[in-house]
């Protein structure tokens, strides 16, 4: 059976429509994937002003805010099973086991 | 809990249950951790305004910071946790760096009380309202330390120092009391006093540590919730002595946050606790039977 005539010419629509949806797709994709620019212009004016005092230059700056998140502090236990002799050579002042201090 | 801990058992001989001391660490770390976002502490916070079944530790906790926050008038409360942020505490204190912030801080408006708070004591179950979220804080470390006395006290005495919270049970075995330094906020690796302790709990709340720079001024970890801003008080370091560790810590952050005076006044009307208050200026004054815990 011969093709009907413009079959090629519906094709060419078929083409052109799939080359605008992966276009739209991708301008829409770039779109909303961009960093915020408002917030990126806050924090560029942030990083070109030094801060007054830096404490630990080796700690690194963070701008921002972690809600309810962020890094695990770490903990050191240390386990202690005392069985020295309690003698102590003065009993008036012995030794501290430890302190109490802010925390 | 982001610090050094320290235990001490009096035995003679090996104790295996001290080899689980870290991992009880780890286990309230997973449950009342804000730094953890899947601690138990954390995910409860991500669901307010909802029933939520919490387990028995965090009741316990939760019980823990309400009776505190009543006997503080409200002083010692665990709905701090956006005025804590917002002062710039918002992630672990060893990442703390200068910031320069270009918001002007705003005063947290403090949503509700614990009391507000549904719960069912029965069930364990909470339901705190939309947007309030808690943050046990200090009192966690007191109620560890507490709790590590406790299940080792049966082994024979014991000293529980969890970042400066310290639960002692008994006296030592050859019956001495348990000598505890009061760090000097000035020269912390000095000691102002000596203690003697037993079967009691000892913390001190200041603003000397965990501070950091937020536009350039100074600012501390120790809300008050009258302002809900960090406190200005001229104590720098208050250190109590109670029945218990636990206590002792939510009765340190009162005594500080109360100021010189009245923070004085109000440890002289509770005789179950005594404590030691140094000012800004050096200044240090003490509570009328503070004398007795004093080494001489």
């Amino acid at each position: 059976m011969p093709a009907k005539p413009g079959s090629k010419n519906w094709d060419d629509i078929k083409m052109v429509m799939a080359t605008l949806a992966a276009a739209t797709t991708l301008g829409l994709w770039n779109l909303f994937a961009t960093i915020d620019k408002p917030n990126t212009m806050q924090e560029m004016v942030s990083l070109q002003t030094p801060p007054a005092v830096v404490a630990n230059p080796t700690q690194p700056t963070f701008h921002g805010k972690i809600l309810l998140g962020g890094q695990a502090p770490s903990q050191q236990i240390i386990v202690v099973q005392d069985s020295r002799s309690k003698n102590s050579q003065n009993p008036q002042q012995p030794a501290p086991v430890t302190q109490t201090r802010s925390s | 809990m982001g610090c050094e801990m320290l235990v001490v058992l009096d035995h003679p001989t090996p104790v295996k249950e001290l080899a689980q001391v870290p991992e009880w660490f780890e286990h309230w770390e997973n449950i009342f951790s804000r730094f953890r976002l899947d601690s138990e502490l954390s995910r409860l916070n991500n669901r307010t305004g909802f029933p939520t079944q919490v387990s028995p530790e965090f009741a316990e906790m939760f019980e823990l910071a309400r009776a505190a926050e009543q006997q503080s008038d409200g002083l010692v409360t665990p709905v701090l946790l956006e005025a804590l942020i917002e002062a710039g505490y918002d992630r672990s204190f060893e990442t703390l760096a200068p910031v320069l912030d270009v918001r002007v801080p705003q005063p947290y408006v403090i949503q509700s009380d614990l009391l507000q708070i549904e719960w069912d004591a029965i069930t364990h179950t909470i339901i705190p309202p939309p947007g309030l979220h808690l943050d046990f804080g200090g009192i966690v470390k007191g109620w560890a330390a507490n709790e590590t006395v406790k299940r080792l006290s049966k082994y024979g005495p014991v000293l529980m120092d969890a970042a400066g919270d310290i639960a002692v049970g008994g006296k030592q075995s050859n019956g001495e009391f348990w000598p505890v330094g009061v760090a000097d906020p000035f020269h912390p690796s000095n000691n102002l006093e000596l203690l003697k302790l037993e079967n009691c709990g000892v913390a001190t709340s200041g603003k000397d540590r965990r501070h950091w720079q937020r536009n350039g001024n100074w600012q501390h970890h120790i809300i008050d919730p009258r302002t809900s801003l960090p406190a200005e008080t001229e104590v720098l370091a208050a250190t109590v002595i109670a029945p218990n560790s636990i206590h002792a810590e939510w009765a340190a952050k009162t005594s500080l946050l109360l100021g010189s005076q009245d923070g004085l006044e109000w440890l002289n009307a509770n005789p179950e606790l005594a404590g030691l208050l140094i000012l800004e200026d050096g200044q240090c004054l003490y509570s009328c039977n503070f004398d007795k815990y004093l080494w001489s």
